[in-house]
């Protein structure tokens, strides 16, 4: 309790006494005997004190009452103030003759005076019976301002607790409850509390009107009061202060408002937390009310420190909030289900993907024992699962899951494959809290997973019916037709040829759809590696070319080259290809060019032959040569093949990590270049010199 | 005269293989697979067995390593006759189907010389 309350001096007015007396004389008397340190009135008698009492605000301190009057007798106006709420507990003091008898004094303290003095009395008598009158009201307006403010905190922090974890709220209810108990206008200020507009937070005054007005004005600034660092200025604390010192205090731009509103006291209070100085509580009481007290300083500290309280909390909440939401909207975006069950079995997080995947019996709340009520949880055998079997349930008995298939039958029949795994989620002191699962949808992967498999299987048994079931029978036919021919009479000869001709066709169709099937769908075609000479290989290729076509000229150079690791009957099948395709397109007339020679670290053979007029390999052709299915470019050799033997070709050479390449114009001819990478250098061999044959 | 034995799942073939080498003066045993090749070099210890690789009950692969594990039937010579040659054991003679009638007597008289 701040002492100075009990002060005569503490108030800075003087405590003010009214006077009935019908006597000017004895009035004078009185006022003489109070001496300098009161506020007299004099009234002449009763009824013009009972008009005054009624209609001010300025009510007396103390009432010193003649008991003797002519109109209203002093008892009267005892009964009337004591009727009147106003005026019940004002302290009235009888002031009797000295003739005064025990029954005057029993019926005056009985209608509701406080003492009585006789006359005459001694002046220092008058002064201490005020004075003890006037400290026991102090007291008792001390007890019930405290009383009032317990009340008010305690109001305060009930309303508090309704804000929940809106800072405006909570600032509102600050203003709006202080304000009308402590001042008469209130705002709260602060930059940093994640305001939407910059200004003041909260604003309350205690008329309506003024209110408006107040705020009108408030809006038009840039901040709360334009001109004035509020944040600023409450950090120095600037505590209360009446209209005179205020105006030696605050600034130039506040002085509008001091005018405006006739404000006569205010407090300025930082808003603090723990992190420091928040924002700024401005309070302020107008026109002839009195100023602030040192204990409405105290109560308005004590209500910030709530208010602080409730502050913090709120932001804590808002931020959990926040966290949360951006918790589930980052978990949304997961392509992966997951959920978080409590130690109960809960669900406390799910995201968007597992709800999709499993039902929305897994929304926050939900109990992972309804898992079931949404679709049929089974395992890759077929067998359900258990009660408490489930990946999160087995999770939240301590197990850890890892990629888990499950796979789940909805209502309407649609099955898809999940991949679960589940963990325990343990606290730090090792308590059980609950546990995580993922769940991905593998349905797409198991479906491509088995589309792959039975190309492979389609792949392998097609395969198998080049490579092995078509040779069989083609066998048969062969080796039937050579023990026919060997039987034949000369008139079946030539029909028993055409049946080994065309077989033979067949089987070469047969090789070459095999290697285009390894090569395309089985991953190249393979390759049975020996050292090879590579001139030997040409020059026997060109022995049987020449054997078949006896008119034909060759001109081979074949420079030394190193023994390399290749496919040596594969590479004869591309020279064989190559060199047949000079001699069957080629002038008849000019010798087929074959070159064997190295270049860098390189092995380069060349095929070259001259062109029949208007026989060169056309532009658009040469750009898809070694594509499979191309024709010749005599179209009357269709029948011959499949359009395989180029492409098959530059397949063996890329599968040797070499390239194939051609030129062809009508006066250059065509030319073939076969490029094979060196890849080791071993002695040379000895190697037959070219020439021409 | 030479005893040969024919082992090939292929009817056709295998009747074709058997007359063509009959033809050409050599005895001819022949059998569907592997199993019915053993239970015939059971009682018979031809010059050459002439066998297929893919077969039905017991195939080529297996046939061999049975012969290369006893000792009277190591010493038979063998020709695989196949449609994957790449695949024979190595070591082993082997012609690839389809093949001419010619080419394979040639193979036929050379295994059996060796």
């Amino acid at each position: 309790m701040p002492e100075n309350l009990l002060d005569p001096c503490a108030d800075s007015v003087l405590p003010s006494i009214w006077i009935a007396d019908d006597s000017p004389l004895e009035a004078q008397l009185i006022v003489h005997a109070l001496g300098p340190n009161y506020r007299t009135q004099i009234f002449s008698d009763g009824s013009s004190l009972l008009e005054r009492i009624v209609r001010t605000d300025d009510r007396p301190k103390v009432l010193l009452l003649d008991w003797v009057m002519p109109d209203i007798s002093g008892e009267e106006v005892c009964h009337f103030l004591r009727a009147a709420p106003e005026t019940a507990s004002l302290p009235i003091i009888l002031v009797t003759a000295s003739r005064i008898s025990v029954d005057d004094v029993v019926a005056g303290l009985s209608a509701g005076a406080d003492d009585y003095v006789s006359k005459p009395f001694a002046p220092e008598e008058l002064r201490a019976r005020v004075e003890a009158i006037l400290r026991a009201q102090r007291l008792r307006d001390l007890m019930q301002r405290q009383s009032e403010r317990l009340a008010l905190t305690a109001l305060l922090a009930k309303r508090l607790m309704t804000a929940g974890p809106s800072v405006t709220a909570v600032l509102d209810i600050l203003c709006s409850t202080l304000v009308p108990a402590v001042g008469d206008a209130g705002l709260v200020w602060s930059e940093e509390l994640g305001l939407a507009r910059p200004g003041f937070a909260a604003l309350a005054h205690r008329k309506p009107e003024a209110e408006a007005r107040l705020r009108r004005l408030l809006l038009t600034g840039s901040g709360p009061i334009p001109g004035v660092n509020l944040t600023g200025m409450a950090s120095q604390i600037l505590r209360f202060v009446s209209r005179s010192e205020s105006e030696a205090v605050i600034p130039p731009a506040l002085r509008p408002y001091m005018d405006e509103f006739a404000i006569s006291s205010l407090i300025l209070l930082p808003l603090r937390d723990r992190s420091g100085v928040r924002g700024t509580l401005l309070m302020w009481r107008e026109g002839g009310r009195e100023s602030f007290a040192a204990d409405d300083l105290a109560l308005l500290e004590t209500c910030l420190d709530y208010c602080a309280l409730s502050l913090e909390n709120a932001q804590l909440y808002a931020a959990e909030q926040r966290m949360h939401a951006r918790l589930d909207a980052t978990l949304d975006q997961f392509p992966v289900g997951v959920l978080v069950a409590d130690e109960q079995g809960r669900t406390c997080l799910s995201n968007q993907m597992s709800r999709e995947l499993l039902g929305t019996t897994v929304e926050s709340g939900g109990h992972l024992s309804q898992l079931g009520q949404g679709g049929q949880f089974t395992r890759p055998t077929g067998e359900l699962y258990a009660l408490g079997e489930m990946p999160i349930e087995r999770a939240l008995a301590g197990e850890v899951v890892r990629g888990e298939e499950l796979i789940v039958r909805w209502p309407g029949g649609a099955l898809r494959t999940l991949r679960a795994s589940g963990t325990p989620v343990v606290s730090q002191a090792g308590m059980r809290l609950g546990g995580v699962a993922a769940f991905e949808d593998i349905s797409e992967q198991k479906i491509a997973a088995r589309e792959r498999e039975q190309l492979a299987q389609f792949q392998s048994q097609f395969l198998g019916i080049l490579g092995h079931d078509l040779r069989n029978p083609l066998n048969a036919i062969t080796m039937a037709t050579g023990l026919l021919a060997r039987r034949a009479g000369p008139d079946d000869t030539r029909l028993i040829g055409r049946i080994a001709a065309s077989s033979d066709r067949m089987r070469r169709m047969i090789d070459q759809l095999l290697d285009l099937t390894q090569a395309r769908l089985g991953g190249g075609i393979p390759l049975t590696t020996q050292p090879v000479n590579l001139g030997e290989v040409i020059r026997n290729v060109i022995d049987e070319l020449q054997t078949a076509h006896p008119g034909r000229r060759f001109d081979i150079v074949l420079e030394p080259v190193p023994v390399e690791v290749w496919d040596q009957g594969r590479l004869e099948q591309v020279l064989s290809n190559v060199i047949n395709n000079a001699v069957v397109y080629g002038r008849a007339d000019q010798a087929v060019r074959v070159r064997l020679f190295v270049e860098g670290s390189e092995i380069i053979c060349e095929v070259h032959n001259e062109n029949q007029e208007g026989r060169e390999i056309p532009p658009e052709l040469l750009a898809t040569l070694f594509e499979p299915f191309r024709r010749g470019r005599n179209e009357h050799q269709r029948s011959h093949g499949l359009g395989l033997g180029l492409f098959i070709a530059k397949e063996i050479v890329a599968a040797h990590h070499g390239q194939i390449e051609v030129r062809s114009s009508a006066k250059g001819g065509t030319t073939f270049r076969i490029i094979l990478p060196i890849v080791q250098v071993p002695a040379l061999p000895p190697s037959p010199t070219g020439g021409v044959t | 005269m030479s005893q040969i034995l024919i082992v090939e799942d292929d009817p056709d073939t295998r009747e074709i293989l058997c007359e063509l080498l009959s033809e050409e003066g050599y005895d001819v045993r022949s059998a569907a697979h592997g199993c019915e090749a053993l239970a015939v070099l059971a009682t018979q210890t031809p010059a050459l067995v002439v066998l297929d690789l893919y077969m039905p009950v017991m195939n080529g692969w297996d046939l061999l390593a049975a012969m290369h594990g006893d000792d009277r039937l190591r010493t038979i010579p063998t020709l695989v006759l196949t449609s994957a040659p790449s695949q024979a054991p190595p070591g082993t003679a082997v012609i690839a189907k389809p093949q001419e009638i010619g080419v394979f007597l040639k193979a036929v008289r050379a295994a059996i010389a060796r």
